[in-house]
């Protein structure tokens, strides 16, 4: 798909701006922006799944990101924060990370919300910054101990 | 000149307006005239209820699942990225 097309210039007036127009079949929802926005937060869930979800032994799990270690131990740091999968690193799982970078592109364009709790060191490499000890702290307490 | 009168002077240099206005001019001279959009088809009522299916209730009333492999087809994620 032409990456170019999820690029659409801003609408004037009240017309919501969605770089793709969302269709949940079967659901009779009227207009652009809520479904679009929707989708972002099903997406964010399915990213992100709470403690239930994750506890359900057999339950399917996308598995892209994984609690921090802090978030395991429950320490009070970072408690709930996520972490990139290291195990998932087929092309596959690759593709998709990168889908996902697509998606945080999209959502600065439109301005619609993907809450993502990664941790600070994710957004400092992503802008070359350099990571420090407290960054690793809010991830893994127990490494830095 | 005070620091607050200098601070007065340079504000926009550092502070919203500018930073908004390039980020809307950087946002609007990358961007495309686009008259049909890409439709992305999501069936929520059909995954949940696949999901349903896959959960057995045992004997004592509570559930548990029966550990198939994810798939893409699961996810609304995965569907979006094909």
């Amino acid at each position: 798909m032409d990456l170019s097309l999820l690029r659409p210039s801003k609408p004037s007036g009240t017309v919501p701006h969605v770089a793709f127009v969302t269709v949940l079949r079967g659901e009779h929802v009227q207009g652009d922006g809520g479904p679009y926005r929707q989708l972002f937060q099903d997406i964010s869930a399915e990213l992100q799944p709470d403690k239930v979800k994750r506890e359900a032994s057999a339950e399917k799990l996308l598995g892209l990101l994984v609690p921090s270690p802090n978030q395991i131990d429950n320490e009070q740091i970072g408690k709930d924060r996520f972490v990139l999968n290291s195990r998932r690193n087929s092309a596959k799982d690759i593709g998709h990370y990168y889908f996902l970078g697509i998606l945080m592109g999209i959502c600065i364009r439109t301005g619609v919300c993907l809450p993502i709790d990664l941790p600070r060191s994710v957004w400092k490499k992503l802008v070359g910054q350099n990571i420090t000890m407290e960054d690793i702290l809010e991830v893994e307490v127990r490494f830095v101990k | 000149m005070s620091i607050a009168a200098y601070l007065n002077c340079v504000k926009d240099l550092g502070l919203t307006p500018i930073k908004a206005d390039l980020r809307y001019l950087i946002l609007d001279k990358t961007s495309f005239k686009i008259d049909n959009p890409p439709k992305l088809y999501v069936e929520r009522i059909k995954m949940a209820e696949v999901k349903d299916e896959n959960e057995e209730v045992d004997e004592f009333g509570s559930k548990t699942k029966e550990g198939k492999q994810a798939e893409s087809s699961d996810f609304i994620f995965t569907l979006a990225a094909e």
